[in-house]
């Protein structure tokens, strides 16, 4: 077999991402060892207050984050496939929104049934999915790109209200808890949860490998595709279905984290240079790891100065990267 | 094609075309693999409806279309993609996807899940960029080239579907002149040396009058009739389509 430079570059990034990886879990305030590493996954003291850092805040949060950016990479890929719109991703084409509306729902309403883990988490795959399936259906209708945008962004302002109505009459601390949670963190995992939460994004991820070929047909248009045997239908819902699964998770899991969705598949797009989606999807998946990780090394380095919440420092990264294909593109 | 064992014909028997009412009936009316059809009329008079019922885009509202034996309605996705191939009149290309991989998608109905190419298919796909003379022009990103490259590129994936039929929506219409007579001589080619039917609907009197087999048209009294280059002059067929 010949190895392509795809696959160089595949390899290139792979190496990044673990250079990335141990930069973040050697920066921070109290000194971890590489033997506390090792300790506090398979010999854990809770005494040792080093072994308790690892294990309680650094090794959850760089797994969170590498699992996070490759799920909303992901989730914005298939999606600007799916509308064959470079700007297309799942904050801006409001899944992120309706994910955000169902956990203001749960979490501030105050049904018992939503504080538990699987109570967030379902609720923001319904808000996602339901959105998603609303923006599915408006695509059918709506012809133009930067209308369907336009759609999603009203989706976004319109879950917005919802929310703030919800807001006035919730008490203080719960209000506490979902503006915390809106700002976004890579820190709420806790590191009981990695292991379901890593086997729901990676089996979404494989499942989206396994789309490769039909992927790969959709950029020559949903009447193009269908004609080489698509069965276009069936892969609007999957391609729904698995960007709502991703998206709603991470939602649940660290806030609505905005940009990186629709900033990274572009990225990964410009390195690649192809429409091949098994380099662009692993492409976007390890670029949207790193990519957080280097957020969050950001967030670490300027916490002794500032405290920046994770969305701002994707937004400050993300806002000028969708200008920049505004400009290029549109 | 040598592995097509019979030649295949198209046969419309009483077909009802239209979107909800019916527009014309198409009666007895058979096409075949070898030739060149043209589908021609007045803006409006059906052209597209009756290129998206052949394609199963739109239903037929009455009588049979059938591919050989068997039944339009009746066919598989699978088996479409064997009959069916499309060429849309306007395609803008994809950024990073090169003439080589934009045929190279044609093969899809012969690839498995993950869409791994055989030696035939890649033989099949250099075949296809040779016969159209698109060799030069293979490794460019799909949406850099000229409308006729791209129109060209469009029909080689197409070929490489290996579909008995090729439906081309105005192929010619976004084209200059020496592109379309390009693009005309090449469709003519391809009936003939690969045995395919080729169906496109055109406003070009000319370029159909001297390259096609048969004329298909919806004339003034919105009757569907063949008409033969040969034994009908042009300006007759000028006054009772338009």
């Amino acid at each position: 077999m010949v190895i392509t430079k795809n696959s160089k570059r595949l390899v290139g990034l792979t190496l990044v991402l673990l250079l990335v990886v141990i930069c973040n879990l050697f920066i921070g305030q109290v000194d971890v060892t590489a033997t506390d590493y090792w300790n506090a996954l398979f010999d854990f003291n809770a005494q040792e207050n080093a072994q308790l850092t690892a294990r309680v805040f650094r090794i959850p949060k760089v797994i969170t984050a590498i699992l996070a950016g490759m799920a909303l990479s992901i989730s914005g890929l298939l999606m600007q496939t799916l509308f064959q719109n470079p700007l297309a991703g799942p904050y801006v084409l409001g899944l992120n929104s309706g994910a955000s509306l169902l956990v203001a729902l749960a979490t501030m309403t105050g049904f018992s049934v939503f504080t538990t883990d699987l109570g967030v988490v379902s609720s923001a795959l319904i808000g996602a999915l339901a959105f998603g399936l609303l923006i599915l259906l408006t695509s059918i209708y709506v012809r133009s790109k930067v209308s369907l945008l336009l759609v999603g962004i009203m989706l976004g302002s319109f879950s917005g209200a919802l929310i703030n109505i919800i807001q006035t009459y919730s008490d203080a601390n719960q209000l506490k808890a979902f503006t915390l949670w809106s700002f976004g963190s890579l820190s709420n995992v806790q590191f009981e949860q990695l292991g379901w939460f890593s086997f729901v994004i990676l089996s979404a991820a494989i499942i989206s490998l396994l789309l490769v070929k039909p992927l790969n047909i959709l950029v020559l248009g949903d009447q193009n595709a269908y004609f080489l045997g698509v069965q276009i239908k069936r892969l609007r819902l999957l391609i729904i279905s698995i960007t709502a699964v991703l998206t709603g998770t991470v939602t649940a899991l660290c806030g609505p984290i905005a940009f990186i969705g629709l900033a990274v598949p572009n990225m990964s797009k410009l390195i690649f240079k192809t429409t091949n989606h098994f380099y662009l999807l692993l492409g976007s998946a390890l670029l949207g790891a790193i990519l957080l990780l280097l957020c969050d090394c950001a967030i670490q380095l300027l916490s002794a100065h500032i405290a920046i919440p994770i969305n701002a420092i994707t937004a400050l990264i993300g806002a000028p990267v969708v200008v920049w294909i505004i400009l290029k593109k549109f | 094609m040598d592995n097509l064992k019979e030649i295949l014909k198209i046969h419309f028997s009483h077909s009802e075309i239209g979107y909800s009412s019916c527009l014309f009936t198409v009666d007895n009316v058979t096409l075949e693999a070898g030739n060149v059809y043209a589908l021609m009329g007045k803006n409006g008079c059906g052209k597209t409806t009756l290129l998206q019922t052949l394609l199963g885009e739109q239903k037929l509202l009455g009588g049979t279309i059938r591919m050989n034996e068997t039944a339009i309605q009746a066919l598989h996705a699978k088996e479409k993609t064997a009959y069916l191939s499309f060429v849309p009149s306007k395609f803008y290309g994809v950024q990073h996807l090169s003439v080589k991989d934009l045929i190279t998608l044609g093969r899809a109905p012969f690839t498995n899940v993950l869409g791994k190419l055989s030696q035939q298919d890649r033989q099949r796909v250099d075949e296809i960029l040779n016969l159209l003379n698109l060799e030069n022009l293979q490794s460019k990103s799909s949406h850099l080239i000229s409308d006729g490259e791209r129109q060209k590129a469009m029909i080689g994936k197409a070929l490489a579907q290996e579909a008995a039929v090729i439906v081309l929506d105005e192929p010619t219409a976004f084209l200059d002149y020496s592109n379309r007579l390009k693009t005309i001589k090449l469709l003519k080619k391809i009936a003939k040396e690969e045995k395919k039917l080729v169906l496109f609907s055109t406003h070009n009197v000319d370029l159909a009058f001297e390259f096609c087999d048969v004329i298909l048209a919806v004339d003034n009294t919105r009757k569907f009739n063949s008409y033969y280059p040969q034994t009908i002059k042009k300006e007759i067929f000028i006054e009772e389509v338009y």
